[in-house]
């Protein structure tokens, strides 16, 4: 009876060191893996996605500057011509120097302005949006078609950038001949706009 | 509780602790890391000018 006690004791001390064996193993190896495997590889694969988020940015300022420098190089080519641009499309409306533009035109090609009318421009202006804006001019003139031609190269070989938008021929009260009178000269409104930023 | 129960439980802790481990790798591997110091870049976009059309404007008075 003794003995048989013996041999089951011994049976059982040789079957549950596996079970302790196991069990300390998977006990220890959480631990090891919560404590120091999962923060160590957190921060391995943390630093890894840094890095690609870095090179990802530097590679995005390195084609910003590479623009800045290709529109530098561009604006160098061009730097002298520059004022050009202020001239042709000014910061501010510069009405006068519309008009004179006009009045130049018609001395220039011989056409006699009867009236302007300036429609209405906005003298106190902040431009947020950095549009071009514009302002409208009407050109009521008696001129004859050759020298309206003439007229129309004038103002449109000036530097200042302007449009003729509409050209009307009106009717004259007048006369048999409703549009032009009898020295074949043309009564002409037009409406011409300028440009400025 | 006898050592089948307790063997048990400890490999559910392992495999518990295993998959977290690696849930906590995908997310980290999937989320964007951005540097607070570091500005976001606005792009800029590169202006061709026209160099004609300053010749052009050079010929007007």
């Amino acid at each position: 009876m003794q003995e048989d006690l013996n041999r089951a004791l011994k049976q059982l001390k040789k079957r549950n060191p596996q079970y302790t064996y196991l069990i300390f193993f998977f006990a220890a190896f959480s631990v090891f893996t919560m404590f120091i495997i999962r923060p160590s590889l957190v921060t391995a694969f943390s630093l890894m996605q840094k890095e690609k988020s870095l090179v990802e940015t530097n590679n995005q300022y390195e084609q910003v500057i590479s623009n800045i420098l290709a529109t530098q190089s561009e604006v160098e080519i061009v730097r002298s011509k520059l004022h050009l641009t202020n001239t042709a499309v000014p910061t501010s409306p510069n009405v006068n120097a519309v008009l004179d533009d006009i009045k130049n035109a018609a001395e220039i090609s011989s056409a006699t302005i009867q009236r302007m009318n300036i429609n209405k421009t906005a003298l106190v202006y902040t431009n947020t949006q950095n549009q071009v804006q514009s302002i409208r001019v009407d050109v009521y003139m008696d001129v004859e078609f050759e020298k309206y031609l003439a007229f129309q190269e004038a103002l449109y070989a000036q530097r200042r950038i302007k449009n003729i938008v509409s050209t009307e021929f009106l009717k004259d009260g007048g006369g048999q001949n409703s549009i032009s009178s009898a020295s074949s000269t043309l009564k002409i409104q037009m409406e011409i706009v300028a440009y400025y930023l | 509780m006898n050592k089948k129960e307790v063997l048990f439980l400890s490999i559910c802790v392992f495999l518990t602790v295993i998959a977290w481990l690696v849930a906590d790798i995908v997310h980290t591997s999937s989320s964007k890391q951005l540097d607070e110091d570091i500005e976001q870049v606005t792009p800029v976009e590169p202006i061709k000018l026209d160099s004609k059309i300053f010749e052009l404007l050079e010929q007007k008075k």
